[in-house]
Formats: structure tokens, sequence, C-alpha cells
């Protein structure tokens, strides 16, 4: 009898066994495409044997536990990539569109303004007096003057929606690390009521990529599941430390205002990886010190035509202002041409201040007497492409090793159709066949019942 | 998550099929500094002395253009020291009747005339031979009672000093003669021409014989301005044709750099066009593919 109702008992968890495995299959196939869905897998054990006299006999099978496939330090490797890629594309988004409004190499970039300027003082020598170029050689110079303050302020305006996109990713981050924190406590909760919450751990899974590509964050897994998380070098998220960020403007040694992030109570912590990371950079160090260089030269300029125009009869300054915001034609010159000097004696034949001021072109006078207005502004031009490509060639370099990470971890986490299906058919036949143990059974014992 | 690597290589093939259009629709083959930054530092170099290259060909031109009048009056200037030099020594011969020096003496004033007016030459608003005082007359006359000229004076602020042009970076170039070149220090030779009319009104036969030697003085001189001038019209052609020349050769670098070659264009595109159509196609197969078809 207790051989009978055994295999009776073998045949039930055989069948519970397998509807399992199918439910499990199921849910895989049901998520297929969810994003960030882990595929499952339904472990199956041999049930502990019990002893009969002196014999052994299995008692089944059973499902153990229901395994969540996901691979930790893969999910670390590719969340470490997924920030520095997230830092780069910043970059490279931002340094693009520097480029745009640099609008080099044209006919309408700040170079050509500056040629057009050179140039019509050169012009302007050839007849002095003549009331047409004094106009034209003005008109060139406040062309000139304007394109420094409309360069300057577009890149200002890149400052200004860095700022706007800073507070925007805050916000999305702050919005995860609150989800995060929420997770936690769900998580925390199943597992001391003895449950797998594995969509729990999917959805902490995803939140931690989402955090990853926006700051570039250290974290790590407690035993029971929940995630801690830093920040810079600041402990965030953990069962007793919520921290979110806050995006604050502050002025930096210039005044100029631009945004940090900073913690409560603890102030602003660095952030170097990342969407963050990159957006950042770009606002504290890249556009700043673009912005200082294109001053540099605008207020070389002007200091040194100011000081061949001043030795002229009417004295003034043909320039005002002290850099590339400001620059423009003096008062003076504005109001009239009579004031304009093209040279030291006042003749109409006299032209030794217009070449003076024509000659600058090829004048020493960046970077410490070694380069000229021209060979600077090139340069200049010339780092910006080089930076930007640097930033291409390394976004590139890390999306195809994201890339690759990402199928690495599709093929162990993410559910392939193909195989879902082809196991489900192996359970069925197994489910169909303990089906058959269990017809059989009950037959024999039909057949003992009926002696 | 099925498809993410066959979308990857799409987006790879899509974005290079549409950086090639690009470059072809603009003729460019560098759009933004990124896309070869050295190249960039070239064609902007090279650009920018072309920009300047071509003002300093407009002020060739405009220099030519003086020195030419300058020239041009000069000849006539010659021509009249020719004929004062000419009628000077018949003005010393005294075989000749008062009503010849009468004739002679009125031949002198015309010429005296015509060389003040030719000294006070002007070329597009500006005096040729008045240095740097350009917009005012360089030699001025006082009439006696019969209405003849009787002194020519020199305009003074600026009048010797040298017109400059800059017509390349290293060349700054002198291009006038001033009223001392053409006529003496002291204006001699309208002063001469005023004498040797003088003598010729009072039939003062030796008077002129003793103005011969000045007069030819006076003629050389111009001839010599006349022959630095058209030196110097030979040196601003010379330096238009090696300017025209530097513009060609900084435009074939450029071009190098900046210029897209189009058939080699072509040619890629032709080739990632192929390349992206057949991962279109083979792409939208294989995504049909399941396991799931086959099952009953």
């Amino acid at each position: 009898m207790s051989g009978l109702t055994h295999t009776l008992d073998i045949a039930r968890r055989a069948l519970m066994a397998q509807q399992s495995v199918i439910s499990v299959l199921g849910h895989n196939v049901a998520n297929a495409n969810t994003e960030g869905y882990t595929r499952q897998v339904a472990h199956l054990e041999t049930v502990a044997p019990s002893a009969w006299g002196t014999n052994t006999f299995g008692n089944g099978v059973t499902m153990s536990e229901v395994q969540r496939k996901r691979d930790q330090s893969l999910d670390s490797e590719l969340r470490r990539d997924m920030s520095s890629l997230g830092r780069w594309q910043m970059r490279s988004r931002r340094l693009s569109s520097l480029e745009v409004i640099l609008n080099e190499p044209s006919d309408s970039g700040l170079g050509a303004t500056m040629d057009a300027f050179w140039a019509s003082w050169i012009d302007l020598a050839s007849d002095p007096a003549d009331v047409t170029r004094r106009a034209n050689t003005r008109e060139q110079s406040e062309i000139m003057a304007n394109r420094f303050n409309a360069l300057t302020r577009q890149v200002e305006q890149i400052g200004v929606d860095i700022d706007a996109e800073v507070r925007t990713r805050t916000d999305q981050f702050n919005l995860a690390l609150s989800e995060l924190k929420e997770t936690n406590s769900l998580i925390q909760k199943s597992v001391l009521q003895g449950l797998e919450p594995n969509d729990l751990l999917d959805r902490r899974d995803q939140i931690l990529d989402q955090m990853a590509e926006l700051v570039g964050i250290t974290y790590g897994t407690r035993d029971d599941g929940t995630a801690f998380v830093k920040a810079g070098s600041v402990l965030i998220l953990d069962q007793t430390t919520y921290r979110p960020l806050e995006a604050v403007t502050r002025p930096d040694e210039t005044g100029a205002e631009s945004v940090r992030i900073e913690v409560k109570t603890i102030g602003e912590i660095d952030i170097d990886n990342g969407i963050l990371g990159g957006l950042l950079e770009m606002r504290t160090e890249t556009i700043p010190d673009f912005i200082e260089r294109v001053d540099a030269l605008a207020s070389g300029i002007i200091d040194q035509v100011n000081a061949l125009h001043r030795t002229g009869p009417s004295q003034v300054d043909f320039f005002s202002g002290t850099g590339a915001a400001d620059m423009s034609l003096s008062s003076d010159i504005s109001e009239s041409l009579a004031l304009l000097n093209t040279s030291t004696t006042g003749l109409a034949g006299d032209n030794d201040i217009a070449l003076a001021i024509g000659g600058v072109r090829n004048q020493q006078i960046m970077n410490n007497g070694s380069s000229t207005p021209n060979e600077y502004w090139i340069n200049l031009v010339g780092q910006v492409g080089i930076v930007n490509r640097e930033a291409g060639f390394q976004e590139e370099g890390l999306e195809l090793t994201t890339q690759a990470l990402q199928e690495h971890r599709d093929s162990i986490s993410g559910v392939s159709l193909d195989e879902e299906m082809g196991n489900i058919v192996i359970a069925q036949q197994s489910y169909m066949a303990a089906v058959k143990l269990f017809e059989i059974s009950g037959n024999m014992m039909d057949a003992l019942l009926a002696i | 998550m099925l498809n993410r690597s066959a979308m990857a290589e799409l987006e790879n093939a899509w974005e290079r099929v549409q950086s090639l259009q690009e470059r072809i629709s603009s003729g460019r083959r560098i759009l933004r500094p990124s896309d070869d930054p050295s190249g960039t530092d070239r064609t902007m170099m090279v650009t920018s002395d072309t920009r300047i290259n071509d003002q300093y060909a407009r002020t060739l031109e405009e220099s030519r253009r003086f020195v030419e009048s300058s020239e041009s009056a000069m000849d006539q200037l010659v021509e009249i020291g020719i004929q004062v030099n000419t009628i000077s020594v018949q003005v010393a011969d005294g075989s000749y009747g008062p009503d010849h020096m009468t004739t002679l003496a009125s031949q002198l004033n015309a010429l005296l005339e015509e060389a003040v007016a030719l000294g006070n030459s002007e070329y597009g608003g500006m005096r040729l031979f008045g240095g740097q005082a350009t917009r005012t007359e360089p030699f001025t006359i006082e009439r006696n009672d019969k209405g003849d000229i009787s002194v020519v004076k020199a305009e003074s602020i600026g009048a010797e000093k040298d017109i400059q042009r800059q017509v390349s970076d290293h060349l700054l170039l002198t291009i006038n003669q001033t009223g001392s070149d053409l006529f003496g220090e002291d204006l001699e030779f309208f002063s001469d021409l005023v004498s040797l009319r003088d003598a010729a009104l009072e039939a003062d036969h030796d008077g002129a014989e003793k103005m011969i030697s000045q007069v030819s003085d006076n003629l050389d001189r111009l001839n010599l301005a006349r022959s630095v001038t058209g030196a110097l019209y030979t040196r601003i052609d010379n330096q238009i044709k090696w300017t025209e020349t530097q513009n060609l050769e900084l435009e074939a670098i450029r071009s190098e750099f900046e210029d897209l070659d189009m058939v080699e264009a072509m040619m890629d595109y032709q080739r990632e066009q192929a390349i992206l159509e057949a991962a279109l196609s083979t792409t939208s197969q294989t995504l049909r593919l399941s396991l799931v078809n086959y099952m009953q």
C-alpha cells in the first residue's frame, strides 16, 4: 500500500513541479519584451529520499526555487560603461553645439570678420580722407565687435541650457532615488516574509541602470537584496540614509553663476561621470575656458587698436569695452567719423595709423607675444575641433562596448522566445508523462481494491 | 531586447549614409573643425591669407592707376621741359628780333600755365604731386599786373612727404614724386621758366644765355623723376602678378584640404547605400523568424 501511495505521491509531485515549470516559462514568455525583465528559471530538485527497510527510495521532484538569471558583476561592468557613455555623450553633444556656433571654417565666422576688419584699414590707407572708406572701416569694425558679442552670448546660452538640463536630470535622478528607496523597503519586507521578490529585484536593477547612466554612482547590494548608493564619495541611499541631490546655483571664481550639485548638510559633491558629470564638466570647465580665451582675443585687439588710435589728432579710443561681451565702437567714433584717426599728423595723405592697425593682424600680441590674433583664433578653433573629435571617438568606443555588454547580458538574462518555447514543449512532455504515471498508478490501485 | 544588436547596426549604416550625403551636397570634406582639426587649421590660415591678398590686390591696382596717372603727367611735363629747353636757346640767340621774342614769351607763358596745371594733377580726388597733402593744391600762383604768372609757390605742410601703400605683408611702397623731385627744392623749374619768360619780354639775350644750363638741369630732373616712376610702375605690375600667383597657390592648398573628392565620395555613397539596403532587407526578414511559427 505504502508503495502505491508512494508512487501516487511521486506522480502528484511531478505534476505540480512541471506545472510550476510551465508557469515560470509562461511568465518569461509573457515578459519577453518587458524592459528590465530578468529571465526566471524554475529550479527542480529531488525530494529527500526515505528509507524502507534496507532500501532507499527517492521521493520524486519538487521545485526548490525560482532562480533569477542575473550576473551581478556583468551588471556592474555595464553600469560603469554606461556612466562613461553618458558623460561622453553629453560632452560630444554640447561640443558639437559649440562647433556649430563657431561657424568655422566659413566666410561668415569670426575669422572672416576679423580679416575684413584688417582689410578695411589697409583699404582706408589708400585714401584716408575718403569719407566712404572711413565709413566702411567704421562699419567693418562694428560688425567685428558685434560678432564677438554674439559669439559670447551664444556660448553663454549653451551654459544656460546646460544649467536647465542639469536641473532636469537631477530631478530625474532624485525620482529614481526615491523609487529605489521604496523598492528597497518592499524588498526588505518580502525577504523577511521568506519570499523571493524577483520582480522587485528586477525593478531595483532597472533603477540602478538609470541612475548609473545619470551619475557615476558606486553601489552595492546587501544580503537582503536592498541596494546602497554613493554619489561622489557621499552615501546617498542606505537603510537609514536618504539624501537626494540638489541643483544649486553658485558663483564661481569669475563671479559668473552656474549650477552645482549639492547634498544637504554636506555641501557640494563632485560628480565626474554619467550624464550629469559630463554636463557639469562642460559647465564648469570647458565653457568658461572657451569664453575666457575669446575674451582675451577681444581685449588684446581692443587694447592694441586703441593704443595706436590714440596717437592721432583726436586722441580718442577707437573701441570701448573690456572684452568680447561688451566690445563696441567708442561713442566718439560712433558719433563722428571725423574723430577717426588714420595718421598721427592728420594729413589727408598720411596713413601711418591706418597701416599700423591693419598690420596688427600680423603682430604677435597674443599669448605673451607668441601668437598673432589670426593664429590665436585659428588655434582656438582647432582646439575645439580636437576636443570634440576625441569626445566623438570616446562616445563611439563606449557605444560599442556597452552594446556588447548589453548583448551579453541579454544572452544571460533576456528571454529567447525560441528557447522558452522549446522548454515549454519539454515541460509539457514531462507533464504528460506525469499524468500517465498518475493514470497507471490509479489503475493499479483500482485493480488492488477490486480484489 | 530581441533586436538590439540588429537595430544598432542599422543605425550605424544610416549614420554613414547621412554623413556622406551632407558632404556631397555641400561639396566639402570639412564641415566642422572636428572633421579634421589639422586640416581646418591649414584651411583657415590659407583662406585668411587669401582674403588679405585680395585687399593687397585692390591696393596694388589703385596704386598702379595712381602711378600711371603720375607717369602720364610727367610725360607731358618732360615734353614741356624739352620745349623750354629749345626756346631758351632761341631766347639767348641775339639774332632774333623783338617780335620773335614776344612770341617766344607768350609760348613760355602757355607752357608755364600748363606746367602748373600738370603739377596740380589729380587722380581719384588725390593730388599726384602734393605729398601727403593730397586734398590741397600743391602749387599756387601769383600774377603780375599783366596777368602773367610771377611766382609759383608750393604748399608747405606735408607736401614733401611720402605716400605709402602696404602691398603685401612685408612690402611698403612709396608711390609718389613730390614737388622737389619734379621741379627742384626751390621749384627752380618754375622760377627759371618765369625768369626766362621775363628775359624774352625784355629781349635779355645774355640773361637767357646764363640760364640755358639751369633749364637743361631742370629737364634732366624731370626725366629722372619720370624714369623712377616708370620703374615703380613695373614693380607694381610685378607685385600684382606675384600676388595673383600666390592666391592661386593658396586656393590650391585650400581646395586640397577643404573640398570633397566628388568621385570618391559618390562611390562611397553608392557602396554605403547598398549596404544599408542589404541590412534593412535582411533585418526585416530575420526579425520574422521564430520557433513559434513552426509549432503546431
